[in-house]
């Protein structure tokens, strides 16, 4: 596993204040385009009523009226709403009773059954199982994840998608609206009534995956890899200063050679030269306390100018081979070096005695030592590992992150809905969410990033079989590329703009590949999620008060 | 009218039913004004389609007014807490069919932010009430129409409301039902609550209502007290079985002697249905016209049938 995009550490107060304060911003910018939108509806509504009433004379003469009473009526409406917001805790046993009412339904209607059906394709998991250790808990996580995830997808969508639209149809909202409840409540209730729904289902599922995972995997598996190991990368407090350069020719700076690998994500050093690599190291020495040796992992690459495999187990002497100097920076006389076989793009690991990192500020210095070979390194390539956790609490993490997944797919499909149908809902509720699976994608198209043009100039590069770089002829196929695309691209950017891209929240690699999922990940995670449903949600109670319930 | 206290009013509500583009599909309700008072018992009449259901459920928010202004006890559309002292039975009793009676019950109960102790109370009295007592434990699903009319009844009642909406409350209802039904209606209004009924049994409003309005393809045709309505004030009616024709010819003399002149003797047909089918013969004999009870000139209009004056 390698880490390449780096996040903002949400855990620190600043990181988070700053996020908020973009959320916020974003949502008063959402409240007043929706603000704009239901003026500017409720304006139609009132010209047109005196149009068909008293003629065309009498509306534009009251058009003005109709204008302030259309503002007026739509920030009345928004300030009730905003209040019954804020009072939303009062209505906390109302929200239980819809919340109850979905659980019941669920129960009732037999949802519960797809915890059986869930069980089908473990009888035949086993048989693809890999024979290698090092492959099997990836596959066997990676499988139950995947499982549990699209047999939850079905359910959020026809369960949730189908719930408020059934009770349209079949007119029970009508007892129910006519009762003191407030929308918000009952658009509260549903999400948290599927959503303890799907905690048990999920709960139930993991349990029986863990179980599964445990039984099926080789001793050797449980000894080695049955764990959660906790990185610890390179950090420093200043923001200005980089935790990891290089130093070539005596001059610092954040490249070393280029060899020419296509990737450019690790940078290389020349061996049996003054160069180095440093990494900064920041952290808090309770982390690493109560053993004597800590362990330091590395996922270097080895770059040779000479022929024959550089790391060759059999022979001792042959391959490429690394120094390491731990100095404690708050007491260099506090030192500790190393020099070992570099493994080619696979995890290397040394111990070093955990007493260099006591005051929680080390200097790690690398350097190549196999003359004419070159050994590459990123900022994450060397990381000390921290005392371990467990696999079983950070297989939980992992369905949390699962769990995340389907609060935002529960609460998109109940807020869209209350204005759609049944099947329409199920659809825009699969659009949301395939739209955040490629939102990369999506967001390279709308930047114009991705080779072949945009949207239609791609489609017909399809259809008329055209090289991606060769171009299109002048003409009228030309002109409706000129036209439609940078429309069509800003229409993608802009879905881009209000779906959260899903797939940067997936953690089961962590898990699969044995490190603890970072709690900065979960942190993040948990607000990019909650920071989508929240505005959802509102939205959807905007909808909903919107609607007649009896139409 | 009299001086009570106003809790339901229609100010110039007018409805117009529309498709998914915004045009118009039917004008369902046309300017309708109206009070409901404190304490009485209000019946909303009219034939099939004529906007009965679409009047209550813009007085209860279901529906948003196309003009005109709906209030509940002073409240109009978007106060929820009016619905602390309202109850609503629905035309069909459309209730979650996977919940027995009695979670019914226990799920509006907790609508209304009620205590466990004053759910289980109150539901327990009012599946009593209704009858249900047998079946407070099976599915509503498996009710048979009357039935679950009669937990729809008391799933409107769990609140103890002060105005109650009843949307055709006795149909589906078995003649003891329709009784209990309508014995209900008049102990709730001993009570002292507001009842505010739509029903096309005329017989049934015409046992219970104190006041009704009636209502022709969305327009108001007649609205007042059924007694003022009904009551034809310079009118005698005879009524008697087995009557001679001597003692017929000896009536007419009497009547005779005095002044008056006998319109017609014969077998009188319930008063209401006459009203109401009049008004519905007249209104569609002059479309968009308020039915005005001309009763000078009622004699010449062919329209008018079974007219007994
Ligand atoms: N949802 C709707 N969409 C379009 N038209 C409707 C809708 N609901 C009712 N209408 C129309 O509005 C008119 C009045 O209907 P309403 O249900 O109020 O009648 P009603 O007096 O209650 O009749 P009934 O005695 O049959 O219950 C009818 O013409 C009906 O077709
Ligand atoms: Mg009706």
């Amino acid at each position: 596993m390698t880490i390449e995009q780096e996040f903002p550490d949400l855990t620190q107060w600043p990181v988070l204040q700053g996020a908020l304060a973009y959320w916020g911003q974003t949502l008063l910018i959402l409240v007043l385009l929706g603000l704009g939108v239901a003026s500017f509806r409720d304006i139609i509504i009132r010209f047109q009523d005196t149009l068909s009433s008293r003629g065309f004379m009498a509306a534009m003469v009251g058009l003005p009226i109709a204008i302030l009473g259309g503002i007026l009526g739509t920030v009345r409406s928004l300030a009730v709403g905003l209040l019954e917001i804020v009072a939303l805790p009062l209505g906390i046993r109302r929200v239980w009773a819809i919340a109850r009412l979905a659980i019941q339904e669920s129960i009732r209607r037999r949802v519960l059954y797809v915890l059986l059906l869930f069980l089908v394709p473990f009888l035949f998991a086993g048989w693809y199982l890999p024979k290698a250790e090092e492959g099997q808990l990836l596959y066997l996580v990676g499988f139950t994840n995947t499982t549990i995830g699209w047999l939850l997808l079905p359910m959020v969508l026809f369960v949730v998608g189908m719930s408020i639209p059934n009770d349209l149809k079949s007119r029970t909202i009508q007892t129910v609206v006519t009762k003191p409840i407030r929308r918000i409540e009952f658009i509260v209730g549903r999400v948290l009534g599927f959503m303890i729904v799907f905690t048990i289902v999920i709960l139930v599922m993991g349990g029986v995956s863990l179980a599964y995972i445990y039984y099926q995997v080789s001793d050797q598996v449980l000894r080695d890899q049955w764990t959660a190991r906790v990185p610890v990368y390179a950090k420093v407090e200043d923001p200005n200063s980089s935790p990891f350069y290089f130093i070539k020719q005596g001059v610092a700076g954040l490249a070393g050679t280029n060899v020419g690998r296509e990737w450019n994500y690790r940078s290389h050093i020349e061996g049996d030269t003054p160069d180095e690599v440093r990494w900064f190291f920041t952290f808090n020495p309770k982390q690493f306390a109560g053993v004597d040796r800590t362990k330091v992992g590395m996922t270097f690459d080895v770059f040779k100018t000479t022929k024959g495999n550089p790391t060759r187990d059999e022979d001792e002497s042959s391959g490429v081979w690394a120094s390491l100097d731990f100095i404690d920076l708050q007491n260099p006389q506090n030192k500790f070096d190393r020099a070992f076989r570099v493994n080619n793009n696979r995890l290397t690991e040394i111990t070093i005695p955990t007493s260099v990192l006591s005051s929680g500020q080390v200097l790690v210095r690398a350097q190549c030592v196999t003359r004419n070979q070159y050994i590459g390194m990123a900022k994450h390539d060397l990381f000390l590992l921290a005392r371990e956790q467990s696999f079983e609490w950070n297989f939980i993490k992992g369905l949390i992150t699962l769990w995340l997944k389907m609060l935002f797919l529960t609460s998109v499909a109940v807020s869209a809905s209350t204005v759609l149908n049944g099947f329409v809902t199920v659809i825009f509720t699969i659009g949301a969410y395939v739209v955040g699976l490629v939102h990369n994608f999506l967001m390279e198209v709308a930047g114009g990033k991705i080779l072949g043009g945009g949207p239609i100039e791609s489609l017909v590069r399809l259809v008329t079989q055209m090289n991606q770089q060769a171009d299109i002829e002048q003409g009228f196929i030309r002109s409706v590329i000129n036209i439609f695309d940078p429309i069509l691209t800003r229409f993608l950017a802009a879905v881009g703009a209000v779906v959260p891209d899903l797939s940067t929240i997936e953690t089961a690699e962590y898990v699969a590949s044995g490190f603890d999922i970072p709690s900065w990940l979960m942190m993040r995670n948990a607000l990019l999620v909650v920071g989508y449903v929240i505005p959802v949600i509102i939205v959807g109670y905007f909808l909903f008060r919107g609607r007649e319930t009896a139409a | 009218m009299g001086a009570g206290e106003v809790v339901v009013e229609a100010r110039n509500l007018t409805k117009i039913y529309r498709d998914f583009w915004g045009r118009k599909k039917v004008e369902a309700l046309r300017s309708l004004s109206m009070t409901v008072e404190r304490g009485e018992i209000f019946g909303l009449l009219g034939p099939n389609g004529s906007g009965k259901t679409t009047t209550i459920k813009l007085l209860l928010g279901l529906l948003f007014p196309t003009s005109g202004d709906a209030l509940v006890l002073g409240k109009g559309a978007d106060d929820v807490n009016k619905f602390e002292k309202i109850g609503y039975l629905p035309e069909e009793s459309y209730l979650y069919k996977f919940l027995s009676a009695e979670e019914t019950l226990e799920f509006y109960g907790r609508l209304f932010n009620m205590s466990r102790a004053e759910r289980r109370r109150r539901s327990a009295a009012l599946i009593e009430q209704v009858g249900l007592n047998h079946a407070r434990k099976r599915l509503v699903k498996e009710y048979s129409k009357g039935m679950a009319r009669r937990i729809g009844l008391a799933q409107a009642l769990i609140n103890d409301p002060e105005v109650v909406f009843l949307d055709e409350p006795t149909s589906g209802l078995d003649p003891i039902g329709t009784r209990e039904m309508k014995d209900l209606i008049l102990d709730l209004r001993a009570k002292g609550k507001t009842i505010v009924m739509c029903s096309h049994l005329l017989a049934d409003v015409q046992d219970v209502c104190d006041r009704v309005a009636i209502l022709h393809q969305g327009e108001l045709k007649e609205y007042g007290r059924v007694s003022d309505l009904l009551e034809i004030q310079d009118l005698t009616e005879v009524r008697a079985r087995g009557l001679s024709d001597s003692a017929k010819e000896r009536i007419r003399e009497i009547i005779a002697g005095d002044g008056a002149t006998l319109e017609s003797m014969g077998h009188p047909s319930t008063t209401l249905e006459d009203l109401f089918l009049r008004i519905v013969r007249e209104s569609q004999a002059h479309p968009g016209r308020r039915y005005l009870p001309e009763r000078s000139s009622e004699k010449a209009d062919p329209a008018s049938v079974s007219d007994q004056r």
